[in-house]
């Protein structure tokens, strides 16, 4: 698989379209499980990743790489499922309870009673507090790059994480 | 206090899903075909808004325009102190006098020269109708 920058060459070359081609490829799995823990079911995953892959390639021209692609990517698609959480929770009066609905009965699942619950603990935070847990207890990044990608201080990323597991950890008290 | 987040964290950090089968290959396809039409719905998507604009400053100003042209009229009527009704009985008998006058009348204009004009005429009729508007 071809590197960021290569890709990048690639595209100033004039081959954008397999330059974005490359990108889907490359990033499409990781970005699924990085928007499917957020949104839990897999309609709204798929519908916040055709739409952020969209905005990529709409954005692509004015890419300054100023940042790293990968970091430029991830910022895209965390703001675009920080979004779709957010009108959801606007929308819907009890959203808790349709995500865990979602859940049940949900035919991709196949984890434990305990995984469901997590993800049931997940659901009950605030969006950012959901990302930001998911980006450092599943995908274990480090507190400087999703400093970069959410643009927020390490520090506020650090409280926040420790407010989101403190609340998680507590909800889990009855799997001991 | 235990944590089961770090004691069973193999087992929580461990992916609970499965995506559908094909799911990525189709994905790049969805977006290709979104990125086929993507110009198609820019143009319209750039349209709509800006009609809808249109349109509801077309709404506005005729509103507005209806609403001036109402109070304009109702102005005009009764800046004289004359009722709407009064106004129009006026008119009336104007006509009729003018219509009865040998004399020139294209240089009658305001409605202060009408109404000087009805004075130095005495029509009756008018001062009879007004008469009669005040008793109402």
């Amino acid at each position: 698989m071809l590197k960021d920058s290569e890709i990048i060459d690639l595209y100033n070359e004039g081959e954008s379209l397999q330059a974005f081609n490359l990108i889907v490829r490359k990033y499409r799995e990781r970005l699924y499980w990085h928007v499917r823990r957020m949104a839990i079911s897999h309609q709204d995953t798929d519908d916040i990743l055709q739409n952020s892959f969209i905005k990529i390639w709409t954005g692509l021209p004015s890419f300054r790489e100023e940042s790293r692609l990968f970091t430029w990517i991830y910022r895209i698609v965390t703001n675009e499922a920080l979004t779709f959480l957010k009108r959801q929770r606007l929308r819907t009066l009890i959203p808790l309870s349709i995500e865990c609905r979602q859940l049940e009965a949900d035919e991709y699942f196949n984890g434990s009673q305990v995984q469901k619950a997590l993800l049931k603990a997940i659901s009950k935070l605030p969006p950012k507090q959901r990302t930001v847990f998911g980006m450092r207890y599943f995908e274990e990044m480090k507190y400087e790059e999703m400093s970069q990608i959410l643009d927020t201080s390490v520090g506020a990323l650090k409280a926040s994480y420790h407010h989101a597991y403190e609340k998680i950890r507590k909800e889990l008290l009855n799997f001991q | 206090m235990s944590d089961i987040l770090q004691q069973r964290q193999q087992e929580l950090k461990r992916n609970p899903f499965n995506p559908p089968q094909d799911y990525f290959t189709s994905l790049e396809e969805k977006v290709q075909a979104r990125i086929q039409t993507g110009n198609r719905n820019t143009i319209a998507g750039f349209l709509k808004p800006a009609l809808f604009m249109a349109c509801c400053f077309g709404m506005i100003f005729l509103l507005g325009y209806g609403a001036m042209k109402l109070t304009r009229q109702h102005e005009s009527g009764t800046e004289q102190g004359l009722s709407m009704y009064e106004y129009d009985l006026v008119m009336m008998v104007m006509d009729e006098s003018i219509e009865e006058s040998s004399e020139d009348t294209s240089s009658i204009n305001s409605e202060d020269e009408i109404i000087d004009y009805i004075m130095m005429q005495g029509t009756s009729s008018l001062y009879a109708v007004l008469y009669d508007s005040d008793n109402n």
